[in-house]
């Protein structure tokens, strides 16, 4: 590892989304990640290059590997973390996020990760602290860090993108996880491709650069690899398939679908898995998954995400 | 003094003359600039129109519209030119120009977005001039300007 002083620097100031990076940011991110994957596989798994950094983790969304993920990330950094806890906090009894946001940076904290339903809220947040914010997911805008570590794990088996087909497959409309996944996609070269019904896919998708397909049988055929999402019914306004059933018979990863793919291909999930419904037991334990591959990327490029942007700390906006 | 031309809108002596906005939008326009306004206001619908083919006007008599009440016509009829009069003369032309970004004066349509929940001033990004798009500062989200997203205050 490049010593803390000497680290090289991201053009961003903070994380907010993909949408906007360059390719470069990106590829010294994946780097730093790959060095950061080869400590986590030593004994001593721990660096102090966030010795004396505080970070605050602001979780307004429900999450499980993407907290933990961060946590483990910053703890690793030898950071000091605190966890914010929005269920028990002031914004109950009425306060406004940025004057709770302000509060706690009062208190000399360096980073916010943050998680919110409400897209735009990090911006606004960038705009009114001099921390350094770093989104963990905020609506169905953006998941910068999931797109990160779904890159590495798809560069870590396909090294050179440039002209290969990664399917995102269901409900897209509602997914984060799938627009910052086309944005990084696409900066690397990849055709990106989406397939899930029609009431889940946005329209004028194509505007992205984005092929479109309704046939899960052909997408299968043609990629190189599938990144399966959940169905976000926590997202969902009224009914967008008759059922669940019926989404796991037209929509759902099986084996036998399978039998039709490239022999290497790959299938990633952002999780929580949902086994039965988009993924079945076969697929998410099988032989072309790289699920649990995604995960521990998830703690090596978020170390790298802290690590990088933590030289901007006392700096310009 | 005034002339005896015959016009099918009265002249007025002091204020503001919207013209050109291509119909059905004269409306639009008059309920965006009507709140709080308690001068005599004419309104003409559906002349025709050299330049837009059939076109709306709005005239206040002792008003001159602000900076902000242009940008707002702006970002719904692009087309229109405004007068200011006195003495029933026009003694200034204002040309209408769609600013490249916008602060206040409209609402996202995204009822998710930061915008709606705390209180904090919009921006807009226009991305595209004909028809008018714009592009949320905060949540990114696109989308064409109507009459319903303008700020009425």
């Amino acid at each position: 590892m490049d010593r803390l002083e000497d680290k090289k620097l991201l053009k961003i100031k903070h994380l907010l989304g993909i949408q906007g990076m360059c390719r470069e940011d990106l590829e010294l991110i994946l780097k730093t990640s790959e060095s950061f994957k080869q400590i986590l596989d030593t004994p001593n798994k721990k660096v102090a290059a966030l010795k004396g950094i505080t970070v605050v983790n602001m979780f307004f969304e429900n999450s499980t590997r993407t907290k933990i993920s961060f946590e483990m990330a910053e703890k690793r950094l030898s950071a000091d973390v605190v966890n914010f806890a929005a269920s028990s906090s002031s914004l109950k009894k009425g306060e406004t996020l940025i004057d709770t946001a302000k509060n706690i940076e009062a208190m000399k904290i360096d980073m916010v990760v943050m998680r919110h339903s409400t897209p735009g809220a990090h911006k606004m947040l960038m705009e009114n602290l001099n921390s350094i914010i770093i989104n963990a997911g905020d609506g169905a805008h953006e998941h910068p860090t999931q797109a990160i570590l779904d890159l590495m794990t798809i560069v870590e088996h396909i090294p050179n993108l440039k002209g290969k087909r990664v399917t995102m497959v269901g409900d897209i409309v509602h997914s984060r996880v799938a627009m910052s996944n086309i944005h990084a996609l696409k900066l690397f070269g990849a055709k990106v491709q989406v397939c899930g019904p029609a009431t889940l896919i946005p329209k004028d998708i194509e505007k992205m650069g984005v092929d479109v397909t309704y046939d899960l049988n052909e997408a299968i055929q043609n990629s190189d690899a599938m990144n399966i999402l959940r169905i976000q019914l926590e997202r969902h306004v009224g009914s967008s398939f008759p059922s669940l059933r019926e989404y796991h018979n037209y929509w759902g990863i099986t084996n036998e679908k399978l039998a039709r793919a490239k022999n290497d291909i790959l299938i990633l999930h952002p999780g929580p898995m949902n086994r039965g419904v988009e993924i079945d037991d076969d697929v998410a334990d099988g032989d072309h998954q790289v699920i649990l591959d995604q995960v521990l990327n998830g703690v090596a490029s978020r170390m790298a995400v802290l690590y990088l942007l933590s030289a901007n700390i006392g700096g310009e906006k | 003094m005034p002339d005896n031309k015959q016009y099918k809108v009265f002249k007025i002596e002091q204020g503001t003359v919207i013209d050109h906005i291509p119909s059905p939008r004269g409306l639009a326009v008059f309920r965006l600039l009507s709140k709080n306004n308690n001068s005599l206001i004419s309104i003409g619908l559906n002349f025709d129109s050299k330049t837009v083919g059939k076109k709306d006007l709005i005239k206040f008599e002792g008003k001159i519209i602000s900076k902000k009440e242009t940008d707002k016509i702006a970002l719904i009829a692009p087309e229109a030119t405004i007068n200011i009069i006195k003495d029933f003369k026009v003694i200034e032309k204002r040309h209408i120009d769609i600013p490249s970004d916008i602060h206040g004066i409209i609402r996202c349509l995204n009822p998710n977005c930061i915008t709606n929940i705390e209180k904090i001033d919009t921006i807009f990004k226009v991305v595209e001039k004909k028809p008018v798009k714009v592009m949320c500062h905060y949540c990114e989200r696109t989308a064409e300007v109507k009459p319903d997203m303008i700020d009425k205050e």
